[in-house]
């Protein structure tokens, strides 16, 4: 019943003309910001009196094409997934969703793997444009990988955040502000503070030793436990309203 | 997790064996209060075979905060059974119906749906559930055969049988027309056809609308009436509704809500039977067990402290003022009444607060008429 879930939320997503319009952008801005990164890395080889080595260009990429991406979806995935359950409350649909013979669990995951693979697709375009360079560059594949793995986390969390606060609230625009805020704030705090708490909170810092190309198990079991803790206050949130005793 | 195969195959409670304590439920939703009670109506219900119970509600409570939202609602439904649920706004109706289709679960209470409590064990008991909440629910991006599978594989109908599932209901509820059309572009009315046939797609023991002729022309009221008047004698229908002609139009049972409690569970035939008489009754010092003692009497409701709304059967205002001053009732106004609900409405109407709330007493109804 999860999948069926994660299907119709699939299905739901692409009949949104605002996911398809948010998806297009984000695929122009995307392939302007890889442009942009390889044209400046081409730029800096006519410039460098040696050959900068190709396993430059996959950090060049990385710093300035990955790791902008993650920050655009910062914005990007509260956008698109606002309406995972306050589209529900906002259309009427809630009440008949709750009355359906499907556990809270089967709802909530289901709706959150259908919104997370939507967002995988669109990054799996764009993941394209570094396809075309391997061709003809040996580039660091490893590098990039790790690099590409903690960034479907990072969209993972801020599916699941927005997902929570989206239970939490009647109105879309509200959840994507509360996620947007949220995930802005703990950038800032990892950004700018030397403060261990607020560096080990941030899904940012976390983030960004995946940028350096470190596969470091507290990150992934970081990311997997913010995401399950997220998910699970989601499905409290919804059996608030329909189990005896249950409150969120 | 039950599967629809074994769901059929749940014994039925019948009413005598809910009666007689089988039903595994202490409550008793039938009871004579009067020794005297032996109407023709009476003697009639008796006479038929026992219908199984649909569903059994006891003691439904709710609040918000301050606000009692329910207060003990107790009635029982028995298949083929069409209750309408009647109430002015802000009774409690739409809050008793989310609670009654799983959508919400109250403080206190029960709901048996054949074996399985709603509460205890809801993702079975939904599965004999179908809801049409008061504005349709849909996916206004989806295509109307699109959204009525997606109901019907959430309401666990076997894949081999949804295909079939889906055209019944699309036939039973005109959507012929407009099954490739995107519900967004359909009329309100279209829209809330559709409402209707997702509660109805997995033929539910209990259906339960929530204003269901709301957005509906005339023609299309017709048809919704229909399609509920040919529902399966094993399922049984609550509907809800402001219009007291649409209900007794359709319905066969009403339940009358006041500010969440239950004020009056009557047959609609013994309210608008000629031959039953009904009264709007001051009294001084009066309690409810003093009314329902009252001979020949079909139904009652209070409507604030000491103020009642009285049918009974053959009842002419001397007899029922000789029955009340051998009782040492005091009477303090007494009229006959024409149309009992349109009448019950108004008194309604002019009072903020239910009798028990201003009077402090527990209120319960009285109504002795509650069968099909």
């Amino acid at each position: 019943m999860t999948t069926q879930i994660a299907l119709h939320e699939l299905r739901v997503m692409l009949r949104s003309p605002f996911a398809w319009l948010a998806a297009g952008l984000l695929q122009l801005l995307f392939g302007w910001l890889f442009l942009s990164a390889v044209e400046r890395y081409i730029g800096l080889q006519a410039v460098a009196t040696q050959q900068v080595s190709e396993s430059g260009l996959s950090s060049y990429l990385i710093v300035h094409f990955l790791a902008p991406v993650s920050i655009i979806f910062m914005v990007a995935t509260p956008l698109l997934c606002m309406h995972l359950i306050a589209g529900d409350k906002q259309a009427n649909r809630y009440n008949l969703l709750l009355s359906l013979p499907l556990s809270a669990a089967q709802f909530v995951v289901g709706k959150f793997i259908g919104a997370t693979v939507f967002q995988y697709l669109i990054v799996a375009l764009s993941t394209l444009l570094l396809a075309i360079l391997s061709f003809n560059i040996d580039l660091d594949i490893t590098h990039l990988l790790t690099a590409g793995a903690g960034l479907l986390l990072f969209i993972a969390t801020i599916t699941a955040l927005t997902l929570f606060y989206s239970s939490l609230s009647n109105r879309p625009i509200l959840a994507a502000f509360a996620s947007f805020v949220t995930m802005a704030l703990l950038w800032l705090a990892a950004a700018t503070s030397g403060n261990g708490l607020l560096q080990f909170a941030s899904p940012s810092a976390h983030l960004h030793s995946f940028m350096q190309g470190l596969l470091d198990s507290r990150d992934v079991i970081y990311f997997v436990a913010i995401t399950g803790i997220l998910l699970t206050l989601g499905v409290w949130r919804f059996d608030a309203q329909r189990v005896r005793g249950a409150s969120l | 997790m039950k599967t629809d195969a074994q769901e059929l195959t749940t014994p039925k409670i019948t009413r005598k064996s809910y009666q007689s304590g089988k039903a595994g439920n202490n409550a008793v939703a039938w009871t004579e209060s009067s020794s005297d009670w032996n109407t023709p109506a009476r003697a009639e219900q008796k006479q038929q075979s026992p219908a199984p119970i649909a569903m059994h509600a006891e003691d439904l409570s709710l609040r918000y905060g301050p606000n009692q939202i329910l207060a003990g609602i107790t009635f029982t439904l028995y298949c083929g059974d069409t209750l309408g649920l009647l109430g002015l706004n802000g009774a409690g109706k739409s809050t008793l119906l989310k609670a009654l289709s799983g959508a919400m679960a109250p403080d206190g209470g029960t709901v048996q749906i054949g074996d399985n409590e709603l509460y205890q064990n809801p993702l079975a008991a939904r599965m004999d559930i179908g809801y049409a909440p008061d504005k349709p629910a849909i996916y206004p991006e989806f295509r109307v055969i699109e959204f009525l599978k997606f109901i019907a594989t959430m309401r666990r109908i076997p894949k081999s049988q949804i295909k079939g599932a889906i055209e019944k209901v699309i036939e039973r509820c005109n959507l012929g027309d407009v099954r490739q059309r995107v519900i967004g572009n359909l009329s309100s009315g279209y829209q809330q056809r559709v409402n209707l046939a997702q509660a109805i797609i997995h033929t539910p023991r209990v259906l339960i609308l929530d204003e269901p002729a709301t957005g509906l022309d005339p023609v299309q009221l017709i048809e919704m009436r229909d399609l509920v008047s040919t529902l399966s004698p094993d399922q049984a229908t609550i509907f809800s509704s402001h219009s007291l002609s649409e209900v007794n139009a359709v319905c066969n049972r009403v339940l009358l809500v006041h500010s969440g409690h239950s004020i009056l569970d009557s047959s609609i035939d013994l309210l608008s039977n000629s031959n039953n008489s009904t009264f709007d009754l001051k009294l001084e010092g009066c309690n409810d067990s003093e009314i329902a003692a009252l001979p020949g009497l079909v139904a009652a409701c209070r409507i604030k402290s000491n103020h009642w709304m009285v049918t009974g059967t053959s009842m002419t205002a001397a007899h029922l003022k000789a029955m009340l001053a051998s009782r040492g009732q005091k009477i303090v106004t007494m009229t006959k009444t024409e149309n009992y609900l349109d009448t019950l409405f108004r008194q309604l109407g002019s009072t903020e607060k239910p009798a028990q709330e201003q009077s402090g007493e527990s209120h319960h109804d009285v109504s002795n008429g509650v069968s099909p």
